[in-house]
């Protein structure tokens, strides 16, 4: 913490810098500029010291190793640069618009289209270190939708949407089941899917999404709340050769063995600081089977730092740190097909990151700065009364 | 005893049973009855093959193998039966018309007083070998009044009764619409609330008295009601506080007008819905006096108390679900737990009591019997648990809850061993009158017969 | 307890003669039979952990000593009798039990009336060994239980140290039933403005009641004392002029007369009775006793300054006017929930009262209803401000939701609260906020042995609790501890 003084001054200089800076990104980017912590959070997960990371065109371009001489330096002493955090499973600028429950199987629905970029949600998010969030259409439907992977801020600090051709969302939560249309059971809602996947792979239009998916070509985020609906989609795996993703946190225990190596990876969470105990070993029980896990926030129905708060729930009840921190940063990126671009510090992939004062999974650490594309677009302000609230 | 069998009375009886019953007519009991050739579970003691039960003016005389039968006697030949003691529920409101009244301390309230003697439960009382009934009010309040121990014969509430109502109805647990802090908050001040009644009651008297004397008054209140206790008088007391006294004094004395009155001390049915209410039960009742009179009712989980129900060596009542299951919120595995067995283990002195009615098996005292005996509990011990030890809590191990000479003669013949479910009751005895027999059971009868689709009268 | 002072002499008696099979013999024939007694007997070492103290202090590579249920020996030297069973704890934290300020853990609930007289500790179910754990496994030892019903007064709070099975010592692990008075101030939902009045207008008018009700008594006590004194006086009165009229009328009979002598008196009044009766009329008139209100009594204890009051108050203008309130009666005030505290900070400092914040983190989008104002960085503001920030896990939503305590602490560190007093504030100050600094809070020898060995800071990522000691007793162990792990 006795970086603490320095960092509010180098602060002050950033906050000057960043006023100044989106006029002239455009002139800048070629030149390059350094972020220069004391440590990085490596794709591996883990904390590596010699916190140097040069960024051109705003794209990442060395990690560690010297400063270059002719670079722009922003300097945070005793810093950790972490990639921005990624929230998988969120609806921030579109809370409560992305619920249609007309139709059960609505693949051409698509959640950018719900995006509002002026909420002011998206700011306390960045605030937080959330860079990068797919905007999810709910659980109240069967195919729910297109994600959108969207941006709390772009490099020019307004928020953008990154790809609309993000994974399917698929759901066979008991708030699918309707009443008044189908399904209303699980076992009519698998009947039902079954039956849309068989007449998706009949048609091979290349703009049906679900012919995409349902080739395994396309991603399918599922959201599975018990074992039962986990061994489920397992079995339309199996039946269909499908990629799925699966949301799941409760039966972890249960089903981790029977998921291990049949899916791309699972979301859990949201978690938070109420969260039980069976819960909270959801995520280290997958980790464990050699799952990739990653952690969902919730925003914005769950607090802004709610990504780091799962994050450490999870550590205290068996997740190990490194794959706590890959949880909120690579795992997502992969999660949503975009791996190979952000998600990771590492040559190569967009410079979004965040500088905390400490390891991101320590609740104690702060958000000295955000980058979005190398660009800094967030500074914290000095007093804590202008916290992070918009 | 308080009532005697007249010949009127039994008339009486039976009209009611032919009548209202559809059981076996309650005949005028002949001065000696025998019960021949049947094997005797005493209870008390080691079963007896072919042994004889005399009966004499409705208490048994002598029991045993080589039993004279006077020549005089009315012999009933029970050769291949089983001769078993009246069973005894202890704790049930049911032959009242409603079991709780609205307001929540109520100790004035006396079962005698909603008992209703035309009420069908009794006579599947009677079918299904219960003798003896303890009728009180439920469970849903915080202080519900006197019960009484009644058998399930008899056409008014007095012909019915065998022994006055010496407890009242305690709850621990809160009853709807409270939280737990209000039920305890509510029985401490109920008691806070006696003390201030006394000192005024005394007060007054002492004021009463002097008036009477012609004097003045010479002392302030407060010394003026420490001269009046002594003054007070059993009718002085109200109704709502006279239980309240016994309750908590046991035998109180007080002065009236021909000498000193005893007030009979009331003991408590403390009903403890959870574990943790059983430590609340034996503050109040330790705090109040009544600690010694007093019986735990226990509800389902009260078993995890094991160790103040040890420590407080009480007697209890058995919820009438014998197996409590919970679920682990975190492996969603079911732990079931026997509770009859946690109890015996701990060496409590313990009754069983039926299921509710919509539960075929379970609303037998022998089915319960039976589980304990299933799940390990020595049979001896089992079989207690439905016949003498319920006797015990009620103070009427003198009178009830096995076959042993001086006792009355409550009797259940059996067609095989109670605790095999395809033995049914055949005949009950009440005090040596023949009760029930199940040849005349009409409802039974009607019941079991391929007619079943005739409209079944309403049970209650 | 009488069989372990003879167990402590056996032993040393033959470790003396150095007969170590006898020893061995004699403990392993004691250990079956008074096992928990020695338990309590043999002391306990942790060393070589990194032991922080509560009130701010760190001890490295210290030791702590404790037996028969309190810390005997804190330090960087402290002495270990070769009897004690040692626990080598290197790199491991010792902390002292965490105190939750404001917890509803295993408290089965239902609101109801208005009263001030129930008490929480009669609403705690000690059989809830789930939830227990949950809490030891998180490291908090003792919480605060409130008594609240939804709005109004609600009964007095109780501070309980947790065990997962209760013992026969369970009233020991009540610190106190009555830690404080509870209440809750201001509009629930959708309630309009008005409810947020008459809600605070309903405590005034409590409060009000209540030293009328002891005015009444006083008044009552004062007429008492002057109609006794009055009775004395005519006693005397009546003494003298039957003395008067005995010397006027010498007796008639010698000793018979005082067998006549009730008649007599009975005669007498009457001969004069109208003028008498008039008199006493006048003079001698009973003062009618107030009726007893239980309720009011409890509150004159706040009065009185005897008791604490806790408030629930979450919006500024309920927090306004409960501090009006408090301030009216002279409570001593604590505040708690508090979401909205922050925008009233400079108020809170200058009347020094406390807060616990308790409310759930709040979450990005805007939630009408109490928990509007909430903001993460609101301890780091109140603290600014002069105010004593107190931490608390509030109402759990489900019985397997564990206090996550540390983790919020650690939050509010992030969002700005001051890193060294964060500790001190859910361990010495919690004490001293609940009244039991003198039992729990610190690791200080005298103090109850509540001690948690964590594998790293409490506030540190992937901290967990490795043991937990409650009273000396070890009531929590994360090698034994089935359902914390995913096997």
């Amino acid at each position: 913490m006795n970086c603490s003084l320095v960092g509010h001054s180098k602060v002050l200089v950033g906050l000057l810098a960043a006023a100044l800076l989106p006029a002239v990104t455009g002139a800048q980017t070629s030149a390059g500029r350094v972020v220069h912590a004391a440590a990085y959070v490596g794709a591996d997960g883990k904390i590596h010291t010699g916190g140097v990371v040069v960024v051109e065109n705003g794209v990442i371009t060395q990690v560690a190793g010297d400063v270059p001489s002719d670079a722009r330096v922003d300097a945070y002493p005793g810093g950790v640069v972490c990639p921005g955090l990624i929230d998988c499973a969120a609806s921030l600028g579109a809370y409560g618009n992305l619920s249609e429950r007309q139709n059960a199987i609505q693949p051409r629905v698509n959640a950018r289209d719900a995006f509002d970029r002026f909420s002011r949600q998206l700011r306390a998010a960045l605030a937080a270190g959330v860079t990068t969030f797919a905007l999810a259409p709910d659980d109240q439907n069967l195919v729910g939708g297109r994600i959108a992977v969207c941006q709390t801020a772009g490099p020019d600090g307004k928020p953008r949407i990154l790809t609309e051709a993000g994974p399917l969302k698929l759901s066979i939560a008991p708030e699918s089941f309707k009443q008044d249309r189908e399904p209303t059971s699980r076992a009519g809602a698998i009947g039902l899917l079954r039956e849309t996947i068989e007449a998706a792979r009949r048609d091979a239009s290349e703009d049906n999404p679900l012919a995409a998916f349902a080739a395994g070509r396309l991603t399918g985020i599922f959201t599975t709340p018990s074992g039962a609906d986990v061994l489920a989609a397992l079995r339309l795996k199996a039946d269909y050769g499908l990629r799925l993703v699966l949301v799941h946190t409760r039966d972890a225990r249960l089903v981790a063995e029977q998921v291990a190596g049949q899916v791309t990876g699972v979301i859990v969470g949201p978690l938070d600081l109420a969260t039980g105990r069976r819960e909270a070993l959801a995520a280290g029980v997958f980790e464990r089977h050699a799952v990739p896990v990653a952690l969902a926030g919730g925003l914005p129905a769950r607090p802004a730092d709610s990504l780091r708060i799962a994050a450490a729930v999870a550590a205290r009840a068996g997740l190990t740190p490194e794959a706590a921190r890959r949880a909120i940063t690579a795992v997502p990126a992969d999660l949503l097909g975009m791996g190979d671009r952000i998600g990771k510090i590492q040559k190569g992939h967009q410079a979004d990151l965040v500088v905390f004062s400490g390891d991101p999974l320590d609740l104690r650490s702060r958000v000295l700065a955000v980058y979005v594309a190398g660009q800094r677009v967030y500074v914290p302000g000095l007093k804590a009364s202008e916290g992070d609230r918009p | 005893m308080l009532y005697t069998r007249l010949g009127n009375v039994a008339c009486l009886l039976a009209i009611f049973g032919s009548m209202a019953a559809g059981a076996v007519a309650a005949c005028p009991p002949p001065d000696k009855v025998a019960l021949t050739g049947g094997r005797i579970i005493p209870v008390s003691g080691a079963p007896i093959e072919q042994g004889t039960v005399l009966i004499e003016r409705g208490k048994i005389v002598a029991v045993g193998k080589d039993v004279e039968v006077p020549y005089d006697a009315r012999v009933f030949d029970v050769s291949g039966k089983v001769v078993f003691p009246g069973m005894i529920n202890v704790h049930t409101w049911r032959g009242m018309d409603i079991p709780n009244e609205n307001r929540p301390v109520t100790p004035h309230l006396d079962a005698r007083d909603a008992l209703d003697p035309s009420q069908l439960f009794f006579e599947d009382c009677l079918r299904l070998g219960t003798t003896g009934v303890h009728v009180i009010p439920a469970n849903n309040t915080v202080i519900g009044g006197v019960g009484r121990v009644v058998r399930p014969i008899g056409m008014t509430v007095a012909e019915m009764t065998i022994a006055e109502g010496a407890f009242l109805k305690i709850s621990a647990t809160p009853r709807r619409g409270h939280d737990r802090m209000l039920q305890m908050a509510m029985l401490r001040e109920t008691f806070l609330e006696l003390d201030d009644y006394l000192a005024k009651l005394a007060e007054k008297r002492y004021e009463e008295k002097l008036k009477e004397d012609e004097k003045e008054i010479e002392v302030g209140p407060a010394e003026a009601r420490k001269r009046g206790r002594e003054l007070i008088r059993a009718e002085d007391i109200d109704d709502q506080h006279r239980n309240l006294l016994r309750l908590r004094g046991g035998q109180v004395r007080v002065e009236g007008e021909d000498g000193p009155t005893l007030f009979k001390p009331l003991g408590a049915f403390v009903y403890c819905g959870n574990a943790m209410d059983v430590a609340l039960a034996v503050k109040v009742a330790n705090d109040n006096g009544f600690f010694a009179r007093t019986v735990l009712v226990l509800g389902g989980d009260c078993y995890k108390a094991v160790r103040e129900l040890k420590q407080a060596a009480r007697p209890v009542v058995l919820p009438s679900q014998l197996t409590h299951r919970e679920t682990n919120p975190l492996t969603g595995e079911v732990r079931e737990t026997f509770v009859p067995k946690e109890i015996f283990e701990a060496g409590l002195l313990f009754a069983l009591v039926p299921g509710p009615d919509d539960s075929y098996a379970e609303r037998m005292l022998t089915y319960q019997a039976a589980q304990c005996v299933r799940h390990g509990i020595p049979r001896d011990e089992a079989l207690r648990a439905i016949t003498l030890n319920p006797a015990k809590m009620l103070g009427l191990e003198k009178r009830l809850g096995s076959i042993e000479p001086g006792k009355d003669a409550h009797l259940v013949i059996f067609s095989g061993d109670p605790l095999d479910f395809t033995s049914v009751v055949e005949k009950v005895f009440i005090d040596g009158i023949l009760a029930y027999e199940r040849e005349k059971d009409v409802r039974l009868q009607r019941l079991l017969s391929s007619e079943a689709d005739q409209p079944q009268e309403k049970a209650e | 307890m009488t069989n372990s002072p003879s167990c402590v002499s056996a032993v040393s008696q033959s470790s003396g003669r150095n007969r170590i099979p006898l020893l061995l013999q004699v403990l392993g024939c004691w250990l079956v039979a008074v096992s928990p007694l020695l338990a309590q007997v043999r002391p306990v070492a942790i060393q070589e952990a990194t032991i922080l103290t509560g009130d701010g202090r760190t001890i490295e590579r210290g030791t702590v000593v404790f037996q028969g249920g309190k810390i005997s020996a804190v330090g960087r030297k402290a002495e270990v009798s070769f009897m004690a069973k040692k626990i080598q704890a290197a790199g491991k934290y010792v902390t002292p039990g965490l105190i939750d300020a404001h917890s509803t853990l295993a408290l089965r609930f239902a609101p109801a009336g208005d009263q001030a007289t129930a008490k929480a500790v009669d609403g705690f179910d000690r059989y809830a060994e789930d939830e227990i754990r949950a809490a030891l496994r998180e490291g908090v030892t003792a919480i605060y239980v409130p008594s609240r019903s939804a709005s109004g007064i609600g009964g007095l709070g109780a501070v309980i140290r947790l065990q997962p099975r209760p013992g026969d010592d369970w009233e020991e692990f009540v610190l106190t039933d009555e830690a404080a008075l509870c209440a809750a101030v201001g509009a629930q939902g959708s309630q309009g403005p008005l409810a947020r009045v008459k809600a605070a207008e309903a405590l005034r008018q409590r409060f009000r009641a209540a030293k009328e009700y002891r005015q009444a008594w006083e008044d009552y006590e004062e007429d008492l004392e002057e109609y006794e004194k009055k009775l004395v006086e005519r006693a005397k009165k009546k003494a003298q002029e039957k003395k008067a009229e005995e010397k006027k009328q010498p007796s008639k009979k010698g000793t018979g007369g005082k067998k006549n002598a009730p008649s007599r008196d009975r005669q007498k009044p009457d001969q004069d009775k109208p003028r008498k009766k008039d008199e006493k009329k006048e003079e001698l008139k009973k003062p009618t006793e107030p009726k007893k209100d239980r309720n009011a009594e409890v509150l004159l204890r706040v009065i009185d300054g005897e008791l604490r009051l806790r408030v629930e108050a979450h919006h500024p203008a309920d927090i306004l006017n409960v501090l009006q309130i408090a301030e009216e009666f002279n409570a001593a005030l604590i505040l708690e929930g508090a979401t909205g505290a922050h925008l009233v900070a400079d108020r809170l400092a200058e009347l020094e009262v406390p807060v616990v914040l308790s409310a759930p983190p709040a979450p990005v989008v805007y939630v009408p209803g109490a928990g509007r104002h909430a903001r993460p960085d609101a301890a780091a503001i109140l603290r600014e401000a002069g105010v004593d920030v107190y931490f608390g896990s509030g109402v759990l939503p489900s019985p397997t939701a564990p206090p996550q305590l540390a983790l919020r602490v650690a939050r509010a560190v992030g969002h700005g609260f001051d890193a060294d007093a964060a500790l001190e504030t859910i361990t010495f100050k919690a004490a001293g906020l609940l009244g039991v600094e003198k039992e729990i809070g610190r690791v200080k020898r005298g103090l109850r042995a509540d001690l948690v060995i964590w594998s790293d800071h409490p506030f540190a990522p992937g901290a967990t609790v490795e043991r937990v000691f409650v009273g000396g007793r070890e009531v929590y162990h994360a090698d034994s501890d089935k359902e914390g792990r995913d096997e």
